[in-house]
């Protein structure tokens, strides 16, 4: 079993898109399957709960943005995130994902703060929403052990 | 072997200072020395932006085939992977096992040594610091200066040339950028409280970078590709003094070599060195007269260990080295502004704190963040991983490192020794932090925080990364000078008691460690132990 098609885990290509660079899945993906392996992100998950957040973020954009921030305060070292930081660390090696990388988004202090303060209650707001099917979702793993 | 000759071990900073100052003086020099090569950077003319653009598999150069430099949540703290190609400059050697605790080692079997990788950071002791040598400071002014002028040192005449008494014309400072710009302005303006309320100065970083072009090697264009290793030569690694020393007659250099041990006459006479080609064939002896060690403290010791271990010496106490503490910074005056990856990528500024109490000198250098690899910074940011990215492009420009160093001094509680275990002759490595630490770090890093604050600039305390010793790699204090004499000890020549002609000129020389990068006087130190030598 190769990491991009380990069930029921988050594709390249959604991750990518999902992080805002969807053209680059075709070109990061050997580096991205030789990565994944040598450093053993590709097995499939032994604890329940990460596996319902894998089986979450593969519910397309909405439910990988509620594993995300779901993982970032309950799973901070989990495999869903450790995949989505070697996606990021593919996209900033990439010449052109990288120079989008390396510009602002806001003009100045003000725009950041401003942008800085939306991330902290979006992630908030997000965090909040991904309780409920994360609540069902580890409770079923757990149950049936994944295999339902 | 030809008549005359000193041998050295090792191609480090110290050992090529060494070779140069008694090259100088018309001596003989053969080189032995693991050496591993390490490929030199191409493409002298494209910055970092372009280079990226020109690899033929970024991923692989800035990641590695195996993503060795990709930095996971389980990562030790650190800020930065380090980049794949630098990798051989720290591979270990086979046979050469260690065991530490309390203490991380970093050794290097590269040609160059552990500053093939090094940031450049070049600060002299002052006459008080170099108290402990047996010596007057004068010699080493004198060496400062002749390192120097050898492998040229950038800076300015600026509040920092209190502390910093060498080089006393330094080359013009690498051009600053706009996030050290803006610090710089902010103290100018804080200057009189920041001296009066925090004994606090500051000024741009005293570095070995070349700000004008010498021969072979050019000077720094801004390419900021400095942790990937800079391509023009413009910082200076030792692979430069060594191309330097091949230039000259009277050079030898064997690489491929291991030194084993030294054999000496009970009247201390080193007569042989017994030798271990590193790629296989039968161990050798060389006939010398006249040996110096600048393996590196560890090496070093392990060489001494392993000679002495017949006669009972199976302990080298007194292993110092620097504690750091990483603390990152925001500029809020910088968000959204981004940042130029065309820049001197490391410190370009440095602080010198004078905190009371009877608590030493502490020594810290500021970095602002610009090409390193960003997915370390990323993910410790505590909100999801898009949110983090969106965040952190407005952060980048703003962004800072202060890498806080921390003076030690030589207690017996920590030590180099060789053990045998499980029939293997083990270097162990075994440090205890001094007894105050616990108080002078945080009150040391308050005063830090105080001092960013008044540069206009915010540390969140939570970020702040206590480094495990050995991290800074400023390993000193096992084989130290003294004017007392004993065993084991230096004389003012460097000469190691009680052998007549078996010198030292490495980190293990040094009685006292302030807070301050010691590279710069661990060259200075063998270029002086050169000219006792070579007169
Ligand atoms: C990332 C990094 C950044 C740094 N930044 C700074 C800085 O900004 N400023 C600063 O002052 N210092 C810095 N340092 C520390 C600096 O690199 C060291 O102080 C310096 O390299 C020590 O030089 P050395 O010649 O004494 O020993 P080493 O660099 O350890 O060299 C040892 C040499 O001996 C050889 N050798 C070892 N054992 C044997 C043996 N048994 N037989 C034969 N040969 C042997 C090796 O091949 C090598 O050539 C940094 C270090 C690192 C890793
Ligand atoms: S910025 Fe760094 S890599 Fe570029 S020329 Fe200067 S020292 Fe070399």
């Amino acid at each position: 079993m190769n990491a991009e098609h380990l069930p029921p885990a988050p594709s390249l290509d959604m991750m990518t898109s999902w992080l805002g660079f969807p053209d680059t899945a075709p070109r990061l993906r050997e580096a991205y399957e030789r990565l994944a392996r040598a450093r053993g992100l590709e097995a499939r998950p032994p604890r329940s709960l990460d596996r319902a957040l894998d089986r979450l973020a593969s519910w397309g954009r909405p439910g990988l943005a509620l594993a995300d921030a779901f993982a970032a305060r309950f799973r901070k070292r989990g495999p869903l995130r450790r995949r989505l930081i070697l996606v990021l660390a593919l996209l900033e090696a990439d010449p052109d994902a990288g120079e989008v990388l390396d510009t602002p988004l806001s003009r100045g202090p003000a725009g950041a703060v401003f942008r800085g303060v939306i991330e902290a209650v979006g992630h908030v707001l997000l965090l909040l929403a991904s309780i409920p099917p994360m609540a069902v979702l580890a409770g079923w793993e757990s149950a049936t052990g994944g295999r339902g | 072997m030809t008549v005359g000759t000193v041998v050295i071990v090792g191609s480090g900073a110290s050992g090529v200072a060494l070779a140069l100052s008694l090259l100088e003086r018309g001596r003989k020099v053969l080189m032995l020395d693991v050496g591993r090569e390490v490929v030199r950077a191409d493409h002298p003319d494209l910055a970092f932006p372009a280079w990226r653009r020109s690899l033929a598999d970024p991923a692989e150069t800035l990641l590695g085939r195996s993503g060795e430099a990709l930095v996971l949540p389980d990562h030790d703290g650190e800020y930065y992977g380090f980049p794949p190609a630098k990798k051989i400059i720290f591979e270990g050697l086979e046979g050469f096992d260690w065991v530490a605790d309390g203490f991380a080692p970093l050794l290097s079997f590269a040609r160059g040594g552990l500053a093939e990788a090094w940031t450049g950071g070049s600060y002299a002791f002052t006459p008080e610091e170099l108290e402990g040598f047996p010596f007057p400071a004068d010699e080493m002014g004198e060496a400062y200066e002749a390192v120097a002028s050898e492998i040229g040192i950038s800076g300015a005449e600026d509040d920092l040339s209190e502390v910093f008494p060498h080089p006393a014309h330094p080359l013009p400072p690498v051009e600053a950028d706009a996030h050290t710009t803006r610090l710089l302005a902010r103290y100018d303006l804080a200057r009189e409280t920041l001296r009066r309320k925090e004994s606090c100065v500051l000024g741009r970083a005293r570095l070995a970078v070349l700000t004008r072009d010498r021969g072979e090697r050019k000077a720094c264009t801004r390419l900021g590709r400095c942790l990937w290793g800079c391509p023009r030569g413009a910082l200076y690694t030792p692979s430069w003094g060594l191309a330097r020393c091949q230039e000259r007659d009277g050079f030898t250099y064997r690489p491929g070599i291991r030194v084993l041990r030294i054999e000496a006459t009970d009247g201390g006479d080193v007569r042989r060195l017994h030798l271990r080609p590193v790629d296989g064939g039968a161990d050798e002896v060389l006939e010398v007269e006249t040996v110096v060690l600048a393996a590196g403290t560890l090496a070093t010791a392990d060489i001494v260990l392993r000679s002495l271990a017949g006669v009972g010496v199976d302990r080298l106490p007194g292993l110092m080295d620097n504690r750091q503490v990483l603390v990152p910074f925001v500029s809020p005056g910088r968000l959204g502004k981004g940042f130029e990856p065309e820049s001197y990528q490391y410190h370009q500024l440095a602080m010198v704190i004078e905190p009371g109490g009877g608590a030493r000198q502490i020594h810290a250098l500021i970095t602002t963040l610009k090409t390193a690899m960003i997915h370390p910074v990323v993910q410790s940011l505590p909100i999801g991983l898009k949110g983090a990215l969106r965040l952190f492009r407005d952060l980048h420009g703003a962004l800072g490192l202060v890498n806080v160093n921390f003076a030690d001094e030589r207690r017996d509680e920590s030590f180099v020794a060789l053990e045998d275990l499980g029939g293997t002759a083990t270097l162990r490595v075994h440090y205890e932090p001094p007894p105050l630490e616990r108080t002078r770090l945080p009150a040391g890093l308050r005063r830090v925080r105080r001092v960013l604050r008044r540069l206009g600039a915010f540390a969140p305390r939570s970020m702040a990364h206590v480094r495990p010793m050995g991290a800074s790699v400023h390993y000193a204090g096992t084989l130290p000078y003294s004017a007392n004499g004993g065993d084991l000890t230096l004389d003012a020549a460097g000469r190691l008691r009680p052998f007549r002609n078996l010198y030292v000129a490495d980190g293990s020389a040094l009685p006292s460690l302030p807070s301050k990068n010691l590279t710069y006087t661990l060259m200075a130190n063998a270029w002086r132990v050169g000219r006792l030598l070579g007169d």
